[in-house]
């Protein structure tokens, strides 16, 4: 079957790299390979990798971006048939973000021996490959997270395993299987991107946990990562998001408005760090309001915000309900029965409160958004709190406004790894086009959403750095008189003021 | 007395400035004595209040515990004491407005 510009792998899962070798193995009677098998192919390609010069590397590297980037339009349809979520347009994009944008910022990156010489400190860095990593690959953002995670892996010198959501096998595979022929075209080492072909949590839990694997890029759902963290295995997780925009009173209104929709409805607001909340002042509140109407957003009655938090919220998992996930405005109210104009792109909902008993102040990945009217800047911001700690802790918050002092008040009391300001968050967030922040698929929040870092994670994070340590005497160390240490009757004071002492 | 039916008058406890440790010292005292016997909802007013210490959060679980059924709330609650709040994981057992 032919879908976009590219042959799907047959039926039975096998496809064969250009030099005829299997890439990965039929699976027989449905037993997919096991975790030692990929474990020991990714062993050796590491092994070969470790000798790998910068050039070689370079070369992998922009041959994946190319092949990844050239086949971006057939990937990212092929994402959208097979996932039933977003936009293909937009998914194009995220695949450009994934191949072009981030290949221009790791390529000059030194990720192959020394790294830096500092002559006066004496410290030199060597960049060393971590060793195998497993990359899980979400439903929402599959083909760019696979081209995202093969292209910092390989810079890296590390090899990849890929284990894609279920529902994103197909298209996840054979972004994989385009990125892993260029690689191979350009010389890289065998199996040095893998990926599961029948894709369970079984197999991927046994992966995780195999004492051969360095490192797991957990990019998912909260259960994946938390088994991500359990394995024993280094992992860099995500959190999950809960955004909240704030328009604040000095914003300009009609450009924020433009802004948050193309943000919100971009890939029908599959990206986590996509607003979820926005937060006016009462001054502005009215014109906002007329605002997003003029601009295709429909606003809910009380009765309708009830049709829709049961359609789109599931309150067992106290999650977002998958039928909405991905999904145009228009459908998402045919579904919760509402009659709303055929052209509306988001529906807002008014509401009250944030928590459980407001089902919409929670994370829904789609064209709706929340709506609260705050008496004055105080009040917005505690509003603002309030959904950033109902389970969007470190991830990203927005603002629009034009009040230095204002922004930086607010984002001093935001708990986020990002703080987006005029910006689309979406796409800010993931870096690249709006701001200097590093282009990623996988956005670190913190250990308040349980992550290492708030970093976006790109290829600097995948190297373990050594550093050679050259003797440099501490000087003021040499003509300190030491015993004043073993002489408890000296205070702080006294041993810094002996210990600084110039003569 | 009141019959239980009809809201009771809320006792509102302002305060103002710094709530550290050494002024909870000061004024926890007479505070804890009032509320030893409880009578009617409690609020306190943080109107006023740019910094709250451990000792102040302390006071604010006792006076939860304390009020309980007749209620305890916190309000006019500055961004900064209600982050304190929110990473202390308090904002789960008392109400913050």
């Amino acid at each position: 079957m032919a879908l976009g510009s590219f042959e799907l792998p047959n039926s039975t899962g096998t496809h064969s790299c250009p030099s005829g070798t299997v890439v990965v193995p039929p699976l027989a009677g449905g037993c997919a390979m096991g975790a030692d098998e990929y474990l020991k192919r990714a062993t050796a390609a590491a092994a070969v990798f470790s000798q790998f010069t910068q050039e070689q590397t370079d070369r992998v590297v922009r041959a994946v971006y190319e092949a990844a980037f050239n086949k971006r339009v057939g990937l990212a349809r092929l994402a959208c048939e097979e996932t039933g979520l977003g936009k293909w347009q937009d998914k194009v994009i995220k695949n450009v973000v994934a191949s072009q944008f981030v290949y221009d910022d790791i390529k000059n990156l030194k990720t192959v021996g020394i790294v830096s010489d500092d002559p006066v400190a004496g410290i030199v860095e060597i960049a060393q490959p971590m060793g195998p990593i497993l990359g899980i690959i979400p439903v929402t953002n599959p083909t760019s997270t696979v081209i995202f995670k093969i292209l910092i892996a390989l810079k890296t010198r590390n090899p990849i395993i890929l284990s894609p959501s279920p529902r994103a096998r197909r298209c996840s595979s054979e972004a994989a299987r385009i990125c892993y022929e260029a690689a191979l075209a350009a010389e890289a080492p065998e199996h040095c991107v893998q990926w599961l072909t029948e894709a369970s949590l079984e197999a991927t839990q046994a992966l995780m946990s195999h004492k051969s694997l360095a490192l797991i890029l957990a990019t998912g759902g909260a259960g994946l990562v938390r088994s991500a963290y359990s394995s024993g295995t280094p992992a860099i997780g995500v959190g999950s998001g809960n955004v909240p925009v704030f328009i604040e009173k000095s914003a300009d209104v009609a450009f924020a408005v433009e802004q948050i929709m193309l943000s919100k409805l971009f890939d029908n607001g599959t990206i986590c760090a996509s607003e979820q909340a926005v937060v006016v002042e009462r001054d502005i509140a009215e014109a906002t309001a007329a605002e997003f109407r003029k601009q295709k957003a429909y606003f809910l009655s009380a009765a309708e915000v009830a049709a829709v938090e049961r359609i789109a919220f599931d309150p067992r998992r106290r999650v977002m309900a998958p039928d909405v996930v991905g999904q145009p405005a228009t459908k998402i109210a045919q579904i919760a029965g509402l009659d709303v104009p055929a052209d509306v792109d988001l529906l807002v909902a008014p509401l009250k409160g944030v928590g459980e008993q407001w089902p919409l102040s929670s994370e829904i990945l789609a064209p709706i958004l929340a709506w609260y009217a705050a008496d004055d800047f105080r009040a917005a911001v505690n509003r603002c709190i309030d959904l950033n700690f109902h389970g969007g802790v470190g991830h990203t918050v927005s603002i629009f406004s034009n009040d230095e002092d204002r922004i930086r008040e607010f984002a001093g009391l935001m708990n986020a790894g990002r703080i987006v300001v005029n910006t689309p968050s979406s796409q800010g967030a993931v870096g690249g086009i709006y701001n200097r922040l590093h282009p990623s698929l996988t956005l670190g929040c913190g250990t308040g959403g349980h992550n290492i870092t708030t970093d976006n994670i790109t290829a600097r994070h995948l190297l373990n750095v050594q550093r050679i340590a050259r003797r440099r005497e501490n000087q003021r160390l040499g003509r300190f008189d030491a015993h004043l240490f073993l002489d408890e009757s000296r205070d702080a004071a006294a041993v810094a003021a002996a210990y600084h002492k110039n003569s | 007395m009141t019959p239980a039916c009809e809201p009771q008058e809320p006792l509102i406890i302002g305060f103002k400035g710094s709530m550290s440790s050494d002024r909870c010292d000061q004024v926890g005292p007479d505070i804890r004595a009032r509320l030893a016997e409880p009578r009617e909802p409690v609020v306190f007013d943080l109107n006023d209040v740019d910094f709250v210490g451990s000792s102040f959060l302390g006071l604010c679980i006792y006076a939860h515990r304390q009020a309980g059924d007749h209620g305890f709330r916190l309000i006019n609650v500055c961004p900064m004491v209600k982050r304190v709040f929110k990473i202390a994981g308090l904002d789960r057992i008392l109400a913050i407005e």
